[in-house]
């Protein structure tokens, strides 16, 4: 039995070897939502990193709209945090997916801000605490495409329960998780785990897909090929893109997704402003860019997942 | 023999009908705008088709929006009109250049109508009606650039003769763009990419100003990169970073198809050049801005939005 002294010390002797530097406390989905582990045992895969989850955003890092943002290190349990409407529930459904480059996640700026909004118009939201670090992009490593799926057949499984109509179930992913996203909308059809429960015998195809500021989706410098391990197929669903052109990791990103997205006959829209940089989450910025909420209700009535 | 006299009789009777409809021109603009012909004495390189003037819609042709369009054809003595904002001014100006497929001109649909908006947004509208041919007219002398000049040399003169009226049109000339629509985004993109040397010999004194837009929407564009041959190497218009800053909107079901903003807007990219792309799941082509319950026809106010991003409306 450990004393409460030399667990401190063992996290310190952690953190001086990893060089990190623990600056707040771990983050937690707010109070009074369901969450979920997704997975009842343990992970599948190895877990790649043993150290406790932990907020490194520090006094130095850049703020968004002048407020700072989490950014989540060394999430090995991940889990689903439910939003379910107040009012006006449509039984739509969207499962978001922070970004942070598969190393970190980023819940509150690309997650619970996100949720709010979603939930504000009707729309049930599932935010996901998928795995990082070293967790995609898919094929590289897996982890991130396991919790995506398994995200998907937790919330068909749940449908009725939670008053959500299992074929209008969407995902929006930031950045890194667009990525997944898109893998997600083209790797559906075989679960990448051995199946743990009901859940996993339900389709984890999403039914809507919106890829924010998205990365990963081209050739490594090759920007004019997508990236074949997130290729579209006929099946994959309708989509919407937004990215600012002055995006620093490339809004060729966008232009190619969309291009193979509309050659594999995928219905997709796709909007570029002029200003906008990269990871705004939807906080205001006084830049147009920033109303791309409006964007996606308006498209969802588009594709008729919203009346 | 009767049949033969009954069918001279209603041929006679069609073209007194003709003559006496083209009496009256096939589209004139409402009473009270200026209007100014491009060339006084005459467009460079000669008629470009045999004229006068017809709308060549029929009663079978598409509906847009419930209404008909005008479809304007045999346009060989080019003008411009203005549309001043009745109420206030901003002080900035839009040339509008009507698609059509450098063949007809949309003037209605993609012309008076969108003067309409900008006028109502406080915006000064300069409509150019470009020569074309006709639409059943092969004319070699006609077509984008850079295999015709003809649309392109009216182009160029437009706007230095809107910057020579700057101060009595009340327009602020270093805040006057180009919106043009399908073969007219074409055409603005030229102007874009080709304002350096006029394409005529100088006729007056608005040929000494620049004929270089301060900004470009370009609506639904064509002729600008092949479905199938999307480098940037394989275009015929090559922007550079003096290229104005673009706006491009388009539907990813346009017949027309999408790669023509894709690649315009990559190339701009490239260029370094501010620019904007709005691609909308669904509209088709040729909805000019005439309401509907598509969200693509509520580009006009991502214009008005995006014309405060680049600082030409405060």
């Amino acid at each position: 039995m450990p004393t409460r002294a030399s667990r401190c010390a063992l996290i310190l002797v952690l953190c001086l070897f990893c060089g990190c530097h623990l600056t707040g406390p771990p983050w937690s989905p707010p109070p009074g939502h369901l969450t979920l582990n997704l997975w009842p045992h343990r992970a599948p895969g190895a877990p790649f990193i043993a150290l406790p989850e932990a907020n490194r955003t520090t006094p130095q890092d850049e703020l968004v709209a002048g407020k700072p943002v989490v950014r989540l290190h060394h999430v090995t349990t991940p889990t689903l945090t439910l939003y379910t409407p107040a009012a006006n529930n449509t039984g739509a459904a969207i499962v978001v997916m922070p970004g942070g480059g598969y190393q970190f996640l980023v819940p509150d700026l690309e997650g619970t801000e996100v949720c709010d909004w979603v939930s504000s118009v009707g729309i049930n939201c599932i935010l996901l605490k998928y795995r990082v670090p070293r967790s995609g992009p898919y094929p590289t490593y897996s982890a991130a495409l396991q919790d995506a799926q398994r995200t998907m057949g937790i919330v068909r499984s749940h449908a009725v329960e939670w008053h959500i109509d299992p074929h209008r179930v969407g995902v929006l992913g930031f950045s890194a998780a667009a990525n997944l996203a898109a893998a997600l909308g083209s790797h559906f059809d075989r679960r990448l785990y051995d199946p743990v429960d009901a859940a996993d015998n339900l389709s984890c195809r999403p039914d809507f897909t919106i890829l924010m500021y998205p990365g990963y989706m081209t050739v490594k410098d090759q920007s004019a090929l997508p990236n074949p391990d997130a290729l579209p197929i006929a099946t994959t669903p309708p989509t919407l893109i937004v990215q600012a052109e002055d995006d620093r990791i490339g809004v060729e990103n966008s232009i190619t997704a969309f291009l193979a997205l509309k050659r594999a006959g995928v219905p997709t829209e796709l909007h570029i402003y002029a200003e906008g940089g990269h990871g705004y989450g939807l906080r205001p910025t006084g830049l147009p860019v920033s109303t791309w909420p409006y964007m996606v209700e308006t498209w969802l009535h588009t594709i008729h997942i919203l009346q | 023999m009767r049949t033969r006299s009954l069918s001279l009789a209603l041929a006679l009777t069609a073209s007194l009908a003709g003559a006496c409809f083209a009496q009256k021109p096939a589209w004139e603009p409402a009473p009270a705008h200026t209007t100014i012909k491009l060339w006084p004495n005459g467009a460079p390189g000669g008629p470009t088709s045999p004229g006068p003037e017809v709308d060549t819609t029929s009663a079978k042709d598409n509906l847009i929006a419930g209404k008909p369009l005008i479809r304007l054809g045999n346009v060989n003595d080019p003008t411009l009109t203005l549309y001043s904002p009745k109420g206030k001014s901003t002080g900035a100006a839009v040339v509008v250049f009507p698609g059509g497929g450098y063949r007809i001109l949309a003037i209605d649909l993609e012309g008076t109508e969108v003067c309409d908006w900008l006028n109502g947004a406080g915006i000064t509208c300069i409509l150019v009606k470009y020569r074309v041919p006709g639409a059943d007219q092969k004319n070699p002398s006609t077509g984008p650039y850079p295999k015709s000049s003809a649309a392109l040399q009216d182009a160029q003169r437009a706007v230095g003769i809107v910057r020579a009226h700057a101060t009595e049109w009340h327009i602020d000339s270093k805040r006057i763009g180009v919106l043009g629509f399908s073969a007219g985004g074409h055409l603005s993109a030229a102007l874009s990419t080709h304002y350096d040397k006029r394409l005529y010999d100088a006729v007056d004194a608005a040929d000494q100003l620049s004929c270089r837009p301060d900004f470009a929407v370009v609506v639904y564009p064509g002729y600008l990169a092949d479905a199938e041959h999307t480098m940037l190497d394989d275009l015929d218009l090559h922007p550079t970073e003096k290229t104005p800053p673009t706006f491009i909107v388009q539907a990813e079901d346009d017949p027309v198809h999408i790669e023509n903003s894709t690649t315009w807007f990559l190339a701009l990219k490239q260029a370094k050049v501010p620019a904007e792309l709005h691609i909308y799941a669904e509209g088709g082509h040729g909805y000019g801005l005439r309401r509907t319950a598509l969200p693509v026809t509520t580009w006009p106010q991502a214009v008005e939005v995006w014309l405060r991003t680049i600082h030409i409306l405060s």
